[in-house]
């Protein structure tokens, strides 16, 4: 793959939420508000950025059997660095996405990218594909976060839309129940398409998925 | 040379692992160092924020350290003289309800900002939250108030009591904090009292003396004896039914008896429940109770009823042992404060008047009825009884007390004994509510009216259509038809009247509709009674000659009550109590007549003495008259306790 196919990867064909189905979590969670969103979405890349090129230049060092605790820490380091920084420059931000920053850690999409392709590339490749997902992680956020804002408040990001100021909200959007519903909606839209255009992708739920399913043996030890 | 696999397999990973820690610490370490001034700065600023929006005017703040007042976590005085900014927080639900609090000079309170709580969402929250009216409207009515504040002066949020208490407890220790760095008044400090140690207990309690432990008491585990005539006793009590060990309840005594204060170990207790009995506002009700008599003025409290109980019966015993001590003090003789008024004496239910009644108001309720004849009844509450000439029927007109005064009804009842009609008559009950069963027209009337029809035997309110929000005219008429029936059955079927005298009981409650011949018998089944010289505290005594008494006493019950409640206490041979009659007729309708409930009462059936009594709970919103009735009963046991026992 080209380097530009390798950055664009993440964004559309590999999308690490709609397609890989990794990360649910805070999308589910922080996508109240677009600004939320984009946050997240933002904080979550600069994990991402660094600590696949942290863990591509250790790829050849870290030995097999302290693989995820030294992938874990060093991702924890790097969560921890953005948390402080985000209280220090961006209260509000560190305010609503609240529990979620520090979240970042176990957010699968970081491990799984780790796991997946620095672990196995070139440190520039995985600099590409780290800020590839990352951004596709933070436009589906805000995808998913302004179609929840702008139904569930009328306003995106923070700024009342004129003509729908009058009219009723659909406020269950902003509840959790909403975010599902959002998710799916999205996720069918996104099959349709790939029907259409005949690029369907195997998505499984469950071991099958999930970036760790080598080292936890497949033992079903996510339910 | 080196094993290569020991390498690879053991030392390599850890050694591995060590360095990314060691790197990783570094990196924290740096930004931390970067960003932990910047962080700190944020904070302070947003606290500045909050104190400068409770006080605009001022333009910066000095910090007072050095002040004593419990609670309070910061006292700023305005560089410009403009007013004081006092952060104080109380002990809410989850954790401290803080408020910030601005003053001026004088102690009005300016404004009122409640901060960042750990409260339940959607009710400790409301204080926090700008656009909750309930928080709001709590925050302003502090607005313009002076000096310590108490529930009733501001606007509790309903529904929200401990949060709404913690709040206030905030605002009145940034208040006392004002009077101490403000004003130069003493600072009011929390004493942490669960946290004292015995001696500082003691000292508490019996302030001022030396005290010297003396043998203990039956039913106590310590005594002492204070130099000025004060004492300190222990005693125990299990308080809830399945602590794991009982309550420690220390009891101080002052000189004349009265008690000074009450600690309480109450960590046996659930936490969070049970340890409301060792709270001062709880144990505050002790301060200057004189006697057991005056320990009925103390009430449990809801939801931590046998820990606080228990701790009343812990003080109990104390009074008693402290009786035993001394037994010429006050405490030993001590009446319970606002006893009822003896001379007064208990009134009469309102008696009933007859009346005549023409053929056409016959004719009204029973159509088919010619030539009405008078007869004669003795059921009471029947004003006139008329049988039609052609045995149609019967016509009966009966009458209850409702809401003000007698609601009269005329019913038409059939030959078998079945309600053809129903007519409400004038009354005097209130407009809009009981006046609505005579006026002309009116569709909630008739349809209650209707609903009688085809009925008989006895009504139950729920078999017809009550006017809503009348009920107790609506309950009063319902009584009024139950008469006419019952006056049929004695008309019509031969059987024995009715008598019903006395207060308007619940199901079940035979006691109270009985008349006062009756209720004695209910008392004392099988005696003979005589009436006796009543001793002193009641009206009247009887004795039966099985052993049994009948003792009557009175007490005001609700304190704008028009007469006293009337109570007949049953004693059976061993002294036990069979029963309770109470007249609640001076009571308020509909809530103290509660006081002659079945379920009320029922509770004093069994009891044996005083101490009994702490078991009888009062119902709650009819307090007083509840409380007046325990207070009356108490009166009869001590009466018997004193001369009558054999």
């Amino acid at each position: 793959m080209s380097k530009f196919q390798i950055f664009t990867n993440g964004l559309v064909k590999e999308n690490p939420v709609l397609r890989l189905v990794l990360g649910t979590c805070p999308t589910l969670a922080v996508t109240t508000m677009a600004f939320n969103g984009l946050g997240m979405g933002i904080a979550a890349t600069f994990v991402l950025f660094c600590s696949n090129i942290a863990i591509s230049l250790l790829r050849n060092v870290i030995p097999d059997k302290v693989r995820l605790p030294a992938y874990i820490t060093v991702i924890a380091t790097f969560v921890s660095i953005v948390q402080m920084l985000v209280k220090a420059y961006v209260p509000a931000l560190d305010k609503s996405l609240g529990v979620f920053l520090p979240l970042i850690v176990v957010n699968c999409i970081i491990l799984g990218r780790a796991e997946m392709f620095a672990s196995k590339n070139k440190p520039l490749d995985s600099a590409l594909d780290g800020l590839g997902m990352g951004l596709g992680f933070t436009l589906t956020l805000v995808l998913m976060g302004s179609i929840r804002e702008i139904m569930g408040s009328g306003t995106w990001f923070g700024m009342t839309i004129p003509f729908l100021a009058d009219v009723d909200k659909f406020t269950f959007m902003t509840t959790p129940a909403g975010g599902f519903f959002t998710f799916g909606c999205l996720m069918a839209l996104v099959i349709f398409i790939e029907n259409k255009t005949g690029n369907k992708k195997e998505r499984s739920i469950g071991c099958e998925g999930c970036p760790s399913k080598s080292v936890c043996g497949a033992k079903g030890g996510c339910e | 040379m080196k094993n290569n696999n020991t390498w690879e397999n053991f030392l390599k990973p850890v050694v591995v692992l060590v360095v990314i820690c060691l790197v990783a610490s570094a990196a924290l370490a740096g930004t931390n160092q970067l960003t932990a001034p910047i962080i700190a700065e944020q904070e302070a600023a947003a606290a500045n924020a909050a104190y400068l929006e409770v006080l605009p005017e001022a333009d910066g703040f000095e910090e007072i350290t050095d002040f004593q007042s419990s609670n309070v976590t910061k006292a700023l005085k305005a560089t410009n003289d403009a007013g004081w900014v006092i952060q104080a927080y109380g002990k809410g639900f989850g954790g401290d309800v803080p408020a910030v609090v601005a003053f001026d000079n004088e102690g009005t309170i300016l404004k009122v900002k409640f901060m960042e709580n750990s409260e339940t969402a959607g009710f400790g929250q409301k204080l926090v939250d700008p656009n909750d009216a309930d928080g709001q409207k709590l925050a302003e009515s502090f607005v313009g108030k002076q000096g310590n504040l108490e529930t009733g002066d501001v606007d509790m949020i309903s529904g929200v009591t401990v949060s709404s208490k913690a709040a206030l407890d905030a605002v009145n220790s940034a208040v006392n904090c004002f009077n101490e760095v403000a004003l130069g008044q003493e600072a009011t400090i929390e004493v942490d009292t669960s946290a004292m140690t015995p001696e500082e207990v003691r000292a508490m309690l019996a302030p001022g003396a030396t005290l010297t432990q003396i043998d203990a008491q039956e039913g106590t585990t310590e005594v002492w004896q204070g130099d000025d005539g004060s004492y300190v006793i222990y005693t125990e009590d299990m308080g809830w039914e399945y602590a794991p060990s009982p309550m420690t309840v220390v009891t101080g005594f002052a000189a004349d008896g009265t008690i000074t204060g009450v600690w309480v170990d109450a960590s046996s207790q659930t936490p969070g429940i049970g340890d409301q009995a060792a709270k001062a506002d709880y144990l505050d009700q002790y301060k200057g109770v004189l006697g057991e008599a005056g320990l009925d003025g103390v009430d449990t409290v809801s939801g931590a009823t046998q820990s606080t109980r228990g701790v009343k019966k812990a003080v109990r015993k104390a009074i008693q042992a402290y009786v035993a001590l001394v037994p010429d003090s006050p405490a030993a003789t001590a009446v319970a404060p606002e006893g009822g008024d003896e001379s007064e004496a208990a009134s009469e239910p309102a008696a009933v008047e007859t009346v005549t009644l023409t053929e056409e108001d016959c004719k009204a309720v029973l159509p088919e009825g010619e030539g009405f004849e008078v007869v004669g009844s003795t059921t009471s509450g029947v004003q006139a009884a008329m049988k039609a000439g052609n045995d149609a029927g019967w016509v009966i007109q009966a009458s209850a007390k409702g809401f003000a005064d007698q609601v009269p009804v005329l019913v038409g009842i059939d030959a078998n004994g079945a309600i053809v009609n129903v007519k409400f008559l004038q009354n005097s009950e209130t407009a809009g509510f009981g006046a609505k069963l005579y006026e002309e027209g009116n569709a909630e009337a008739e349809a209650f009216a209707g609903s009688f029809a085809g009925k008989s035997g006895e009504v139950a309110i729920g078999d017809v259509e009550a006017i809503a929000g009348a009920t107790i005219s609506s309950e009063a008429v319902v009584e009024a038809v139950n008469t006419a029936l019952s006056c049929y059955n004695e008309v019509a079927l031969g059987q024995a009247p009715a008598a019903e005298e006395g207060a308007e009981g619940g199901e079940g409650t035979d006691l109270s509709t009985m008349s006062a011949e009756e209720a004695r018998a209910a008392l004392a089944p099988g005696a003979t009674l005589t009436q006796i010289d009543a001793p002193e505290g009641l009206t009247e005594a009887w004795q039966g000659d099985d052993g049994s008494y009948v003792l009557y006493a009175e007490d005001k019950g609700y304190e704008y009550s028009t007469a006293p409640l009337n109570v007949a206490v049953g004693f059976d041979a061993n002294g036990a109590i069979t029963g309770v009659w109470v007249d609640v007729s001076g009571q308020t309708p509909g809530i103290g007549d509660k006081a002659a409930d079945a379920e009320f009462l029922g509770q004093f059936t069994g009891i044996t003495d005083e101490a009994g009594l702490d078991g009888v709970d009062t119902v709650a919103s009819a307090t007083q008259s509840t409380r007046g009735v325990k207070k009356a009963v108490r009166k009869c046991i001590q009466a018997y306790a004193a001369g009558l026992a054999s």
